[in-house]
């Protein structure tokens, strides 16, 4: 792995950025990725990341419009860069690439006799 | 449905803590998740909730400080340091004259500072090299003499003894014989005879002074009265080395007595900066012998030395409370006061008045420093002057940089680094100067300073640096960095009037310590004149006095009158000591008409031989000298007038007073004369017929002769008396003696007062360049106008002139002050007339319009068409 080192945390939230297809900000990717690992994560984590991956250059951020709802407060939206989407690639040929490195035999489940 | 509001405190932590960066989307994502958990589980859980979630967001990710957009550059930082040194050497470059007057004022004034500075080191150092110096302390005794207390370091042999037994602080006792007894010893070894100065010392004498023995150990040598300790020099000069010298045959004589011994140790040549100065030790139990302990009386005052080394953590305070009566206690003699003095402040703390310390050496440390710290602030008042005077050049630097963002203190440190390094580059200068000057300022001083770059003397270049630094540069950093930049590049310029009386001021300042100076130097010398032109009563020139050794000690009688013989020689006679009389305390027991029971008045005593007077050439004004014509003279005495008046004898020649319990005759009332030095006033003196006492020859030497008659004295004593070194003295240089210290502090006070004149002159000078600039336009118009050139140069002088009558109205009293404090320790002074003031006041401004001058008269003679053409 070259440059791109994500950890698993920062690997997943950028994966939710990348996965919304309406605008993405704090609260849904929150709730995204609360939904898709099925654990209970805390919405300061989140923030810490998204910020995190947009020093790194993975993700891109900008306000939105006033809205009521949030006490007139804008919302900050996060796309994915270049850079990031080539970083997931990245990994993800990596993974491709160790998952066909698996002998077959040894995916299958092993049966037991006794 | 009402609205719900998160907690106020949560929100506020966040506002108080978060980076605002941040702040808005966080607030809004946890608002906007709040909102929807009041809805799902209702208010007070949701409130919880957001509370729990906003604490959460107090990490130090979401808390630190974003980095500045516009970052600030420490002014100390390696960039600005170039800066600071690049407008330095330009300013520097730009503008020559200001800076060499500048260099030129700072160099000399650190030149004056650096070999004060190592002079008073070097005093300050004296005698305290010893390594139980914390704890060797000086017996001295206050005495009863007369109506005053008399303080000397002259105690009892019998202290020695007696204090380590009685005193529990005390660890040990040193006692030695006073140095002033021995002129000299003449030492023998292997057929060669020297001349040394010696003492006697007893047993643990380098157990408690720090002289280090390069042969034998401090344990053993002095034990035995058969030996002796020489110095390392002595050795090299009878022996040819230490080594050799150890366990060799020396003779020490002295007087008549004389001894051979075994040379046990070696010492390292006692250091310049020791009062101890010996160059052979021998141990005091030969000295018992030579004179037995019965003729030296047992008590708590005496001749001798005594140093006590105290054990560690002893309390001197207690020990000096229990000395107090010791003497009146174990001697019976309630007129002495015994305490102790630390051995390393004897040398600057040496005087007592009447019991009190009074200082002493240490006062011209003192003046010297006093002087080091006016002469650098001239020095750094010219540069301060110098630069606010520069200011309306470098107004606009100030303003362009001020738009351009540069702070205060970005300013102040660009004018300090500047005086600094002014400071810096003049330091190292006067380094070198002070390098090359240090022989001759040696000879002046006679001392032995070097410049060795110790920690000490480091610290003391870096302090003197900053200060200069910082004193000169404080008034232009702070009087520049204030200009309003708006005002400044409009091209207005700021002179307030406190600009312009702090400018006065100073130069006041200056002028005003000028004065003084040179008022301070002429008093001094007015004095030092005085006393050398004062007749002292008794003829000092051309006399010589030699201690008399072997033959001339037993034989006194055939030797002086085979002397008188020698051609050239005048006359010639004997006396106990020689007649100044630096260290001498009058004495008790002279009694008449049943008076002076109590010894109210007490006299000097010298026993004297047949025609001392008229050797000496003292005025008899009544009666007649001693003389062999008359049988009875062995019981005959000489007193002064001084004493006769405070007898109040109306008719003393044949009167009969008692001395020390015997009957005599005054036979003759002599002249006052000044046995001791003109800072005393002239005390009671009795001359006492008594050749046996005598030990001194002293010889009138026809005038102009005198190099070819010693040679034939010296001839006559080595066939007279073989074996002895012929060694003599001049009176007049021991009168010469008597006003070392004035004579150095004139000396130096004469160089110092040049230097400082200089210094002012040239701030003076750069003033007067610089105001003669700035009103070139003016002068121009004036002489269109058809203003002469005189008129010109008295307007341009007029300003300076009258500073300097300020300062001369400042400085006279303040000099007058000054002089009449340092006048004081004269018993007979010269007057010190309003001349001396009118002239030096006179001197100032003859030098100030001769400052001046060449820039007013330059200015005066411009031709207006070159002032005015621009514009």
């Amino acid at each position: 792995m070259k440059r791109t080192f994500l950890g698993e945390f920062e690997e997943i939230v950028l994966l939710v950025v990348a996965g919304c297809t309406e605008e993405a900000y704090g609260v849904t990717i929150w709730e995204r990725v609360q939904e898709y690992t099925g654990r209970s994560v805390s919405l300061s984590a989140v923030h810490a990341t998204l910020y995190r991956l947009e020093e790194k250059g993975f993700l891109t951020s900008e306000m939105g419009g006033a809205t009521a709802e949030r006490g007139g407060r804008r919302k900050r939206f996060f796309s994915i860069t270049n850079y990031g989407n080539r970083a997931l690639q990245e990994i993800n040929e990596i993974r491709q690439q160790l998952w066909q490195a698996i002998p077959a035999e040894k995916l299958q489940p092993k049966l037991s006799f006794s | 449905m009402p609205e719900h509001r998160p907690p106020r405190w949560a929100d506020y932590l966040l506002e108080k803590f978060v980076n605002p960066r941040f702040l808005e989307d966080i607030q809004g994502n946890l608002e906007e998740v709040f909102l929807r958990r009041v809805r799902e589980a209702g208010v007070a859980r949701a409130r919880r909730e957001y509370a729990w979630a906003a604490v959460r967001h107090l990490t130090p990710y979401f808390t630190k400080k974003s980095p500045s957009p516009y970052p600030t550059v420490s002014n100390l930082s390696p960039a600005m340091m170039n800066h600071y040194l690049t407008y330095a050497w330009r300013h520097f470059a730009k503008n020559r004259q200001f800076t060499f007057l500048n260099a030129v004022g700072l160099t000399t004034g650190l030149i004056c500072t650096l070999l004060i500075y190592l002079w008073v080191a070097d005093e300050l150092a004296f005698d305290r090299f010893h390594e139980k110096s914390a704890r060797l302390y000086k017996v001295m005794v206050h005495e009863k003499g007369g109506d005053k207390l008399v303080t000397s370091d002259g105690t009892g042999g019998i202290l020695r003894e007696m204090l380590p037994k009685d005193m529990p602080e005390v660890e040990m006792a040193v006692c030695t014989t006073p140095p002033a007894w021995f002129q000299k010893f003449s030492l023998s070894a292997e057929g060669r005879t020297v001349s040394a100065a010696g003492n006697f010392v007893s047993t643990d004498y380098f157990k408690a002074f720090s002289f280090p023995l390069i042969q034998g150990n401090a344990q053993s040598v002095l034990t035995d009265k058969n030996t002796v300790t020489i110095s390392e020099q002595m050795a090299v000069r009878l022996f040819g080395s230490a080594e050799k010298a150890t366990n060799q045959l020396v003779e020490w004589k002295w007087q008549a007595f004389s001894r051979k011994c075994l040379v046990t140790g070696v010492f390292k040549d006692q250091p310049h900066n020791s009062s101890e100065q010996s160059e052979l030790l021998i141990p005091l139990s030969a000295w018992d012998e030579l004179l037995p302990q019965g003729s030296m009386p047992n008590t708590a005052t005496g001749p001798f030395r005594n140093f006590l080394v105290l054990k560690p953590g002893a309390d001197a305070h207690l020990l000096e409370a229990k000395l107090a009566d010791y003497a009146k206690k174990r001697f019976n003699d309630p007129n002495a006061t015994l305490f102790i003095q630390k051995y390393a402040d004897g040398y600057l703390y040496g005087q007592y008045e009447n019991g009190v310390p009074s200082g002493g050496r240490i006062e011209y440390v003192r003046l010297f420093s006093a002087i080091a710290v006016f002469i650098l602030l001239i020095a750094c008042i010219n540069f301060m002057n110098l630069s606010t005077a520069k200011a309306s050049v470098r107004v606009k630097e100030v303003g362009v940089k001020k738009a351009l963002g540069a702070g205060r203190a970005t300013l102040v440190f660009q004018f300090l680094g500047e005086s600094t390094l002014m400071s810096f580059i003049t330091l190292i200068i006067a380094l070198g100067v002070v390098w090359l000057a240090l022989p001759y300022f040696n000879t002046i001083t006679n001392k032995h300073l070097a410049l060795h770059f110790s920690g000490q003397f480091i610290t003391a270049l870096a302090a003197i640096l900053l200060l200069t630094g910082l004193l000169a540069g404080s008034y232009p950093a702070l009087y520049l960095s204030r200009f309003n930049p708006a005002l400044t590049l409009k091209g207005k310029l700021l002179h307030g009037m406190g600009e312009l009386w702090v400018r006065k001021g100073l130069v006041v300042f200056q002028f005003a310590v000028s004065v003084i100076f040179i008022i301070s130097v002429v008093v001094v010398y007015k004095q030092i004149d005085y006393v050398q032109a004062k007749n002292p009563g008794y003829e000092k020139d051309n006399i010589v006095y030699f201690e008399m050794e072997g033959r001339a000690a037993t034989q006194t009688e055939a030797f002086l009158a085979r002397l008188k013989t020698v051609p050239g020689v005048v006359n010639a006679s004997s006396i106990q000591q020689k007649i100044i009389l630096p260290a001498f305390l009058p004495s008790a027991g002279v009694r008449w008409d049943g008076k002076n029971g109590k010894d109210e008045i007490r006299f000097f005593k010298m026993p004297v031989n047949y025609g001392l007077t008229e050797t000496l050439g003292i005025q008899m004004v009544a009666g007649r000298s001693f003389s062999k014509d008359f049988g009875s003279d062995t019981a005959a005495v000489i007193l002064n007038e001084t004493a006769i008046r405070q007898m109040g004898i109306a008719d003393p020649i044949g009167k009969q007073i008692m001395v020390d319990g015997f009957k005599a005759n005054i036979v003759g009332v002599a002249q006052d004369f000044h046995f001791n030095s003109l800072h005393e006033a002239i005390k009671p003196f009795i001359f006492k017929l008594s050749p046996q006492e005598t030990m001194l020859a002293t010889v009138k030497i026809q005038a102009g002769q005198v190099p070819a008659t010693l040679a034939r004295i010296q001839d006559f004593y080595a066939s007279f008396n073989p074996g002895y070194a012929f060694d003599y003295e001049f009176l007049d240089r021991d009168y010469q003696i008597q006003y070392a210290s004035e004579q150095l502090v004139a000396q130096l006070a004469r160089y110092f007062a040049v230097l400082a004149i200089l210094i002012s002159c040239l701030g003076l000078f750069g003033l007067a360049a610089f105001t003669a600039e700035r009103r070139r336009k003016e002068i121009g118009v004036r002489k269109v106008l058809g203003a002469s050139t005189g008129s010109v140069v008295a307007m341009l002088s007029r300003e300076f002139l009258v500073l300097v009558a300020v300062a001369i109205a400042v400085g006279c009293p303040l000099a007058w002050w000054l002089t009449q404090r340092w006048l004081d320790h004269f018993a007979y002074r010269a007057t010190i007339g309003a001349g001396i003031f009118a002239g030096a006041a006179l001197a100032t401004i003859v030098i100030t319009l001769a400052t001046i001058s060449f820039q007013s008269v330059r200015a005066a003679l411009t031709n207006p068409t070159q002032s005015l053409q621009s514009e």
